[in-house]
């Protein structure tokens, strides 16, 4: 067998053309392909992360959210139970005053009522000791001193008159 | 007319009586005097006279009131 020139470079030229041909129909095409898939995996890769970072921005959020929630709830409760203790010290202070203003009163009623009864008791001791008197002065005078004291008083009242 | 009430705890004699009409004429010059006696027992001694709306109170019941009173 013999080499031929000839067929050699024909069969060049074909390889040439099949390798063109190949190269613009398959091989640009499927590297195009794959850029494209390249890209859409990066892209969506890129999308992923802007995700995940968009959620881990949402979990901050909510987080925070929830901090101050509950700050606010705890401020709140706080504030609550300020006002809740302010409200019961005025109302324990009103009770005193008013205890005490109540027991003022009493104190004074009970003087007063003392006051009032000692004058009765000793009103009508009094009126006992003068009626006592006036008994016993009615049995130690007799005509002549009755008749000495109209007198008496008998003259007082002429000089008043 | 003037009303006199005379209250004593016993009877005024005759001459007290006089006494006292004659002290209340010269008191009360130009006037008509009814005299009206009464005798109360519960003045003890001595008399009250009411006259022209004054009260004279001279009876030891009167005093002991008033002692009464300042005590």
């Amino acid at each position: 067998m013999e080499i031929q020139l000839a067929q050699i470079i024909f069969q060049i030229v074909n390889f040439g053309v099949v390798l063109a041909a190949l190269t613009y129909f398959v091989y640009k095409p499927v590297v195009k392909l794959l850029d494209e898939r390249k890209a859409k995996i990066a892209q969506a890769a890129k999308s992923a992360d802007e995700i995940q970072k968009e959620k881990e921005h949402i979990e901050e959020s909510k987080e925070e959210i929830l901090r101050k929630a509950k700050a606010e709830s705890k401020k709140i409760a706080d504030e609550a139970r300020r006002e809740a203790l302010s409200q019961v010290k005025t109302l324990l202070d009103k009770s005193k005053a008013d205890l005490k203003a109540k027991e003022a009163k009493f104190s004074t009623e009970m003087q007063n009522l003392r006051k009032e009864r000692l004058q009765e008791v000793e009103q009508e001791i009094k009126q006992a000791a003068f009626s006592l008197a006036g008994t016993v002065l009615e049995a130690e005078i007799d005509q002549k001193k009755h008749q000495k004291i109209l007198d008496t008083q008998l003259q007082k009242i002429i000089e008043s008159l | 007319m003037l009303h006199v009430n005379v209250i004593s705890a016993v009877a005024l004699s005759s001459a007290q009586q006089k006494t006292l009409v004659t002290s209340l004429e010269n008191k009360y010059k130009g006037e008509t005097l009814s005299f009206n006696y009464r005798i109360d027992t519960s003045l003890i001694a001595g008399l009250q006279i009411s006259v022209a709306g004054k009260l004279y109170d001279a009876s030891v019941n009167g005093m002991l009131q008033e002692l009464a009173k300042k005590i």
